[in-house]
């Protein structure tokens, strides 16, 4: 490999660390730094003291779950869009190094040699929170490292295949990779599920490993999972061989040496693309823009915020695929949960309401139709003669129709599968608009006042690690505050209304609807407030 | 000098670029122009050896660009249209990294130069990401400069760049033709082709409607009265059938 490219990862190194602390010479930054390493600590510190004090996990029963978690990663590789992208050049790459006097091999050397390198501080935090899993710290080290690279030459040699055989075939290749891992995957899994569906999970993967086609299957993963659980003593006797297997999977990709060169042109376009879209995150950055086009109809003005409500709504039928698979999530997810807990109490149900609510942050997040997708509109977005606060409301008009819809979706689902579920299906439908609302406020509130691109969030950055860890509780802790007060006013209602759960519902309600509306003159100050000459972050 | 010969391009059964022949001399400034989807990008990414010809040879003072691509495109250098620059590097490692890739010994003076001719000094320490469009552009073609390319290909060198830009800019390509470069120009501005280039390539849906100085374009689609200018010109060759 060329030196220039050898420097070229210099540079990233040294550009990574130079971003990483670039905010330090301001007092906030430096807060958000020390905080960072502080909460990191913190959650390092647990799983340390697990995993020196307490006894260590079985081997035996992170030997059975680890296998599928690998191939799981591998898979998904593959079906994502980020796999279709195995060979990821950026669009600086292909603007610079294309064009650069480097032979093929070498970029594709200099691509997986940088990519190997990226992951080293992946992989020293994830050999911490899993130390506990396994027997030693170096092979628990080397196992993820190993493990990590797999899953990266593994995606990069099924499209090199693919490349290599031509766009259609590459099709059937994909295809039939897929076809023979499901089959072989129901093969091992078929006869097991139907006898074990209402056995514990644990035990469930340990019966399908240890089918013949569970054990073929998961032959190479299993290694993987052995180097990572091997006791100091056996590290070689597992790690040779999943070496052998990255330098396998590496053969096949330098020996094929396809001509990729236009597939990562073309990629690194879409790439670039799908960047810009994910600018400010979201499940925009899911999806290319080739998917079905709907049309929605125009809302009426309502003060100019129906047009705006009305553009975002149309981003929203646009990610429609994206908003498809959270579904598919949250179906998988509340389905599984369902199953297990068919005619269940309500006290399951309760738990179900639980992981709905966790859900809920993490979906939040990606629900990005609204002022976090227009960082860098803000400018058109203020030239338009429309009031703050009908701006405000618009943007939150879109994410809590989409949130809200896949709740009652679900809420539907517990009605029919639970005894009795409409009781906590039919108050948490009713709740879900003012919560959802109140949360997709926060949330744009503290983006307004905070604003920060997703994009640029990378591994190790602990200033930005640090402000995302102070951030995010102080929007739980806010809404939680909202809940309390509902709460409160709620059991006022409950008092008066003679111990009446109706009232103290209702009661509640109306709190929480009231603390909701108040919010959007909030919001539309703080965008009032935002200047984008000065808040638009690079 | 570039040469290309009998060059097409086939995307999934659309033809790109079909049978398509010019060559570029040093000392030319060749005008590369056709409307929308005519073939140009594809053909400058096909000679900067980004994308592989589907048919035809493709060389830079010699090299054949997919059979010798490392010696031909050290010779290269490619502005494309909206330049991608790595955000986290700065202007100055920009250029470390090119004197990196291209083998140029004690470039640090020639850097200077290149960012003080196009105004780049005072963010010789900036990151890409905090430059303007304008800026990125200027320090793509300063990159491209660094190794004092034998051949060059700009793809609408001139976007986002202020007046004073688009003079030093122009100055150098007339400098860089001068001092033997055989030049490239991809423009939709036929105000700049006319005002920079020695030659003209018309393309039209991937075939050559004229290629030759700009004299004989002047010649070939002459108006009525014997004179036309290149935007008459450019309509009246778009209009017809390639050649």
């Amino acid at each position: 490999m060329p030196t220039a490219l050898f420097t070229l990862i210099g540079l990233h190194f040294r550009a990574k660390l130079r971003n990483s602390l670039r905010g330090v010479r301001t007092p906030r930054g430096l807060i958000f730094l020390v905080l960072g390493i502080l909460v990191l600590s913190l959650r390092l510190s647990p799983a340390l003291y697990h995993a020196l004090r307490t006894p260590r996990v079985d081997s035996q029963m992170v030997r059975a779950v680890a296998p599928f978690a690998i191939l799981g990663f591998c898979l998904s590789n593959l079906f994502t869009s980020f796999g279709d992208s195995a060979v990821p050049f950026t669009g600086a790459e292909v603007d610079f190094l294309f064009p650069g006097p480097f032979t093929r091999r070498s970029l594709l050397g200099y691509k997986i040699l940088k990519t190997s390198l990226g992951t080293a501080f992946t992989t020293l935090i994830f050999s911490i929170l899993l130390l506990r899993y396994s027997n030693s710290w170096i092979a628990c080290c080397v196992g993820i490292w190993l493990t990590v690279q797999f899953m990266q030459l593994f995606a990069m040699a099924v499209i090199m295949v693919g490349q290599s055989i031509g766009e259609r075939a590459y099709t059937t290749t994909r295809r039939s990779v897929l076809t023979v891992a499901a089959l072989l995957a129901i093969i091992a899994v078929g006869p097991t599920l139907i006898a074990h569906l209402h056995s514990n999970p644990l035990e469930f993967l340990i019966e399908v490993h240890a089918t013949i086609a569970g054990r073929v299957l998961l032959a190479p993963f299993d290694i993987f999972a052995r180097t990572i659980t091997a006791a100091a003593p056996d590290l070689l006797k597992w790690a040779i061989p999943a070496f052998l297997i990255n330098l396998l999977m590496l053969a096949i990709v330098i020996g094929l040496d396809a001509n990729y060169m236009e597939t990562a042109a073309t990629l690194s376009q879409r790439r670039y693309e799908r960047r810009q879209r994910a600018r400010s995150g979201g499940v925009a950055r899911l999806t290319d823009g080739s998917g079905p086009r709907f049309r929605v109809i125009q809302l009426p003005r309502w003060g100019g915020a129906g047009p705006i409500a009305w553009r975002q709504l149309i981003g929203a039928a646009r990610c429609s695929r994206a908003l498809l698979l959270l579904l598919i999530v949250i179906g998988f997810a509340g389905g599984t949960f369902i199953l297990q807990s068919r005619g269940g109490s309500l006290s399951s149900l309760g738990k179900l309401l639980g992981v709905v609510a966790w859900m809920n942050m993490v979906f939040i997040s990606m629900l990005k139709f609204d002022f976090r997708d227009e960082l860098d509109r803000l400018d058109l977005l203020r030239s338009l003669p429309i009031r703050p606060i009908a701006v405000a409301a618009a943007e939150v008009f879109t994410p809590v129709l989409v949130l809200t819809t896949m709740q009652l979706m679900l809420l539907v689902a517990v009605t029919f599968c639970f005894k009795d579920g409409w009781k906590v299906a039919l108050p948490a439908a009713a709740f879900a608009v003012p919560f959802n609302l109140l949360q997709v406020e926060i949330e744009n509130w503290f983006f307004l006042k905070f604003p920060l691109r997703s994009a640029g969030l990378i591994a190790g950055d602990m200033q930005l690690f640090g402000r995302q860890m102070v951030i995010f509780p102080c929007k739980f802790l806010l809404l939680l505050t909202a809940l309390i007060l509902a709460a409160a006013v709620g059991t006022i209602g409950y008092i008066l209304g003679n111990k009446s759960w109706p009232a103290f519902g209702v009661v509640a309600w109306i709190a929480l609807s009231l603390v909701a509306l108040a919010t959007i003159p909030l919001l539309a100050r703080a965008y009032a407030r935002f200047d984008p000459s000065i808040d638009t972050p690079a | 000098m570039i040469q290309v010969i009998d060059y097409c391009k086939i995307y999934r059964g659309t033809v790109a670029v079909e049978d398509l022949s010019f060559d570029v001399q040093p000392g030319q400034i060749l005008g590369l122009l056709g409307p929308n989807g005519a073939g140009k990008t594809t053909t400058m990414r096909a000679i900067a050896g980004v994308i592989p010809p589907s048919r035809g040879r493709l060389l830079v003072s010699g090299h054949d660009v997919s059979l010798e691509p490392v010696a031909a495109k050290s010779l290269l250098a490619y502005v494309p249209d909206d330049p991608k620059l790595f955000d986290t590097l700065t202007v100055w490692e920009h250029l470390q990294f090119i004197a990196s890739a291209y083998a140029v010994k004690d470039f640090e003076a020639n850097a200077i130069a290149l960012l003080d001719q196009f105004e780049l000094t005072p963010k010789r320490d900036a990151l890409a990401q905090e430059l303007s469009r304008g800026m990125r552009q200027k320090v793509a073609i300063c990159c491209a400069y660094l190794h004092n390319p034998r051949a060059i290909l700009f793809d609408e060198p001139i976007t986002g760049l202020d007046p004073h830009g688009i003079r030093t800019m122009k100055q150098s390509v007339r400098q860089r033709a001068a001092g033997g470069a055989s030049v490239v120009v991809s423009s939709h501005l036929l105000s700049l082709i006319e005002d920079l280039c020695t030659h003209l390539l018309i393309l039209n849906h991937g075939r050559r409607i004229f290629f030759g100085p700009v004299e004989e374009a002047r010649i070939a689609f002459a108006n009525v009265s014997g004179d036309a200018s290149l935007e008459e010109m450019f309509f009246r060759a778009t209009a017809g059938k390639a050649a």
